[in-house]
């Protein structure tokens, strides 16, 4: 009975096994999925987005986590490795912090969080790593004054962008629509060496969101692909050398009767041809929410667009596709908002771009973020989300029977959803303001993907 | 008596207006207490003394700085810094260019100076009306109010101005609401050179975009030249297939979406009695004009000659495959294969 009062306030509504379940192609067994275990947020922490990595090396995926916070907070949390996370480390982050990245960037051989605050002020930062899995408080790496940090930087990339041995900084400037390149110095020292404005010829605003460093024209160096939500726009940067072009713009294509938004972005290699593909989430107006695959033509050029199914509820704002059966093709998982709905989609065949649509479990508010990745050390692959107004982390083992997987169960403890708290779901398209966020002259869903992204329910 | 007091109410409340605008601004700062009437932000002086005439009156107290602090939010002008250079606080120290910078764009006056805003009041600020007489151009046909010719850069279907040689357009442009872009279509079968000659009232962001409404589309080069710089003469190379010149309001760090209102009244959406007049820092108006010339042209002097073939060969070889484009530069690569060879050359000499 507690069980059940437990689930019944948690999760609020499984939708679910939407017809997927019933109908996988022969042979095939849909995916599946253990409870949902989760934790709930320190308010007034907001998360928007993650990194899992074992920092502190004991075996279990620990979680980085950023977020908005007026107490000015960043956190991690240690991986048990039952899906659960505890408390490990809070940072100071004087300034919302929408993205981080985790590397080596002073050569010492410690991972490094990169991040950039928000903010009057924006400033980009380094949280040195000191071992154990913890990190130091922030070293000022650029500012507004010095080095000049753009307008509300959302999200870093980092990468050997100049191939001379370091690791250097992409970010993506939200409201100053550009990306700035800054290269290491050594030392923690960071120069701006370039700045290239995205979307120029748009009468509304290109509201770039997240930029990914990756070999799209497979040339050899590290390129930057960026997502623009008011645009409706993938950008691509081709790297010539370690300068920039300027950007390349795919549009999405043309839904039903409707351009989508495009809140979220994925690199993957969709069709196996070992080029990076851009995968993005078509957030609609409609009520059957899509994602798209542009389609890496082997050079870089991403004019072929596919669209395959996405949520069927909500406003999708995540993707992520990733081997979920291990049967060598990727399944899509794709996180939604008002209400909240995580969607898992499985592959119906290797190199295409077609979903039954196995799992639709309503869940929060806004699925900010999603990734899937072996946390219970069963081998296969588990997920792991963020709901931002919910504020809540949370996890579902994966229990799809795979080759080579152990059948899917884990070696760790059984799942303790012990946590307290509630997630509450609103019925909740009427909320959305129809106004014209993006500045170009109409409503649609890029305005409410610009919307979400901005802080819908905080 | 009833009458008498009357008119002294409002000689009193005339002398009062008079006084609370001879006090704003005054020394002092806005936020602190201090024993003269006014301080020293003019906008922020006014919306208190508005409230509290005695701010203005008598000395400008604790209440008066906690009221500024809580009305005047976001009003940052003047603040200390240099309005030219960087720095991490909003507001800059000169009232008037700090005014006119935040009005066009609002992050320098609400988050920080930085250095958009710097260059943005190097570009502006001290410069005067720089009006354009047009005579015998053909108008673009677009009300202020309407969006015609803004190709695909807005959220419904728009047009775009068809040019042909020897082309003399004018028109008008306006910052917001989409922001107003002229899209010049260049489209050609092949590739050949152009030449713009420009005049604007406004600071001016002049881009060449290729691709169709579809994509992909790339930016080839947008430059932005100095406000009141006198005639812009360019000449450079149009792509083969799709593509269009872009016309707005803006300089080479951001688009201008503040400060250009349209002034003509839109039939289907009149102005309210209480609005605002149209805000209108610089003229609306622009006069373009297009010629082609000859592909093997390339100081554009209307002869292909020696001087031509001189500048092919020293820019002999491969650019530089990426990178910003400059089309005040040259432009020898004839057929736009990113390398100045053999090819390059006899494109030149078919045009002798």
């Amino acid at each position: 009975m507690a069980r059940l009062s437990y689930f019944t306030s948690l999760l609020v509504l499984t939708v679910a096994a939407m017809a997927g379940a019933a109908t996988a192609r022969a042979g095939e067994t849909p995916l599946t999925f253990g409870p949902m275990l989760y934790e709930q947020l320190d308010p007034p922490f907001g998360p928007t987005m993650f990194r899992l990595r074992d920092i502190d090396h004991d075996g279990f995926v620990d979680v980085l986590i950023a977020g908005r916070d007026p107490d000015d907070k960043l956190m991690t949390r240690r991986g048990l490795g039952n899906g659960h996370f505890e408390p490990f480390q809070t940072l100071i982050a004087p300034g919302f912090v929408d993205w981080l990245e985790l590397e080596d960037v002073d050569g010492d051989g410690a991972e490094d969080i990169v991040a950039a605050w928000r903010g009057d002020v924006p400033t980009l930062v380094c949280y040195r790593g000191i071992g154990g899995g913890l990190f130091e408080e922030a070293t000022v790496l650029a500012d507004v004054v010095q080095a000049g940090v753009g307008r509300d930087p959302q999200s870093v990339a980092l990468g050997d962008y100049d191939q001379d041995g370091d690791l250097d900084i992409a970010v993506c400037n939200y409201i100053g629509q550009s990306i700035d390149l800054f290269d290491n110095r050594g030392a923690l020292s960071f120069e701006r060496v370039a700045r290239v404005r995205l979307a120029t010829f748009l009468g509304g605003v290109a509201f770039p969101r997240i930029v990914a460093p990756g070999d799209i024209d497979g040339d050899g160096d590290l390129d930057l692909i960026v997502n623009e939500i008011g645009g409706g726009r993938v950008a691509v940067l081709r790297n010539a050398g370690g300068r920039f072009s300027n950007p390349r713009e795919y549009r999405a294509p043309q839904i039903g009767t409707e351009r989508p938004g495009i809140a979220g972005m994925q690199l993957v290699d969709v069709d196996g041809d070992g080029d990076l593909d851009v995968v993005c989430p078509a957030l609609l107006l409609e009520i059957t929410q899509k994602i798209i695959w542009f389609v890496n033509d082997g050079t870089g050029g991403l004019s072929e667009r596919i669209v395959g199914e996405g949520s069927p509820s909500g406003y999708v704002f995540s993707v992520h596709l990733a081997d979920l059966d291990d049967d060598g093709d990727l399944d899509a998982l794709s996180g939604a908002a008002l209400p909240g709905t995580i969607a898992v989609g499985r592959c119906t065949a290797a190199g295409d771009f077609n979903f039954e649509i196995d799992i639709a479990l309503q869940f929060g508010q806004l699925i900010r973020h999603l990734d899937a990745v072996d946390v219970d050390g069963d081998c296969d692959l588990d997920l792991v989300g963020i709901d931002g107004p919910g504020r809540t982390l949370f996890t579902r083992r994966n229990t799809t029977p795979q080759a080579g997987c152990g059948g899917g169960v884990a070696a760790a403890d059984a799942p303790t959803p012990s946590r307290s708290g509630t997630v509450r779901v609103k019925p909740i398209r009427e909320i959305v303001p129809r106004s014209d966020r993006n500045g170009d002259g109409v409503f649609d869903a890029s305005d409410i993907a610009a919307w979400l992204a901005e802080g819908a329910g905080r | 008596m009833n009458r008498r007091a009357t008119f002294a109410s409002c000689v009193w409340v005339l002398a009062m207006g008079a006084s609370v605008a001879a006090q704003c601004p005054s020394e002092g700062d806005c936020r602190k207490p201090h024993a003269a009437p006014g301080c020293d932000m003019p906008d922020c002086c006014r919306i208190v003394c508005d409230a509290n005439p005695l701010c203005c009156e008598l000395t400008w107290d604790q209440a008066c700085a906690d009221q500024a602090i809580d009305a005047c939010e976001g009003i940052a002008c003047p603040e200390t810094g240099s309005c030219i250079e960087a720095h991490a606080t909003p507001g800059c120290s000169e009232y008037q260019c700090c005014d006119l910078v935040s009005t066009i764009d609002g992050w320098c006056s609400y988050a920080s100076w930085d250095e958009i805003c710097a260059r943005l009041a190097s570009e502006v600020c001290g410069t005067g009306a720089c009006p354009i007489e047009v005579t015998g151009a053909i108008d673009e046909g677009e009300p202020c109010y309407d969006r015609l010719n803004d190709g695909w850069g807005i959220g419904y279907p728009s047009g775009r101005i068809a040019v042909s040689c020897g082309m003399h357009m004018k028109g008008r442009v306006v910052a917001g609401g989409p922001r107003d872009l002229e899209w010049f279509a260049l489209d050609a079968p092949s590739r050949r050179r152009l030449r713009v000659t420009l005049d604007a009232e406004f600071p001016v962001e002049l881009q060449y975009l290729r691709g169709d409404s579809e994509g992909p589309n790339d930016v080839k080069w947008l430059i932005g030249p100095a406000l009141c710089s006198g005639t812009l003469m360019l000449n450079f190379m149009a792509d083969q297939g799709v593509s269009s010149l872009l016309l707005g309001v803006g300089n080479g760090d951001a688009s201008m979406r503040n400060g250009l209102d349209c002034d003509e009244i839109d039939p289907d959406n009149p102005p309210l009695p209480d609005d605002p007049p149209p805000l209108m820092l610089f003229g609306p108006h622009w006069s373009a004009r297009l010629e082609c010339l000859a592909i093997g042209d390339i100081d554009g002097n209307g002869v292909v000659g020696p001087q031509d073939l001189a500048i092919l060969l020293n820019a002999w070889g491969t650019l530089p495959p990426e990178g910003a484009f400059d089309p005040r530069l040259q432009d020898a690569d004839l057929d736009g294969n990113g390398v100045i060879s053999a090819p390059d050359i006899a494109i030149l000499l078919d045009s002798w």
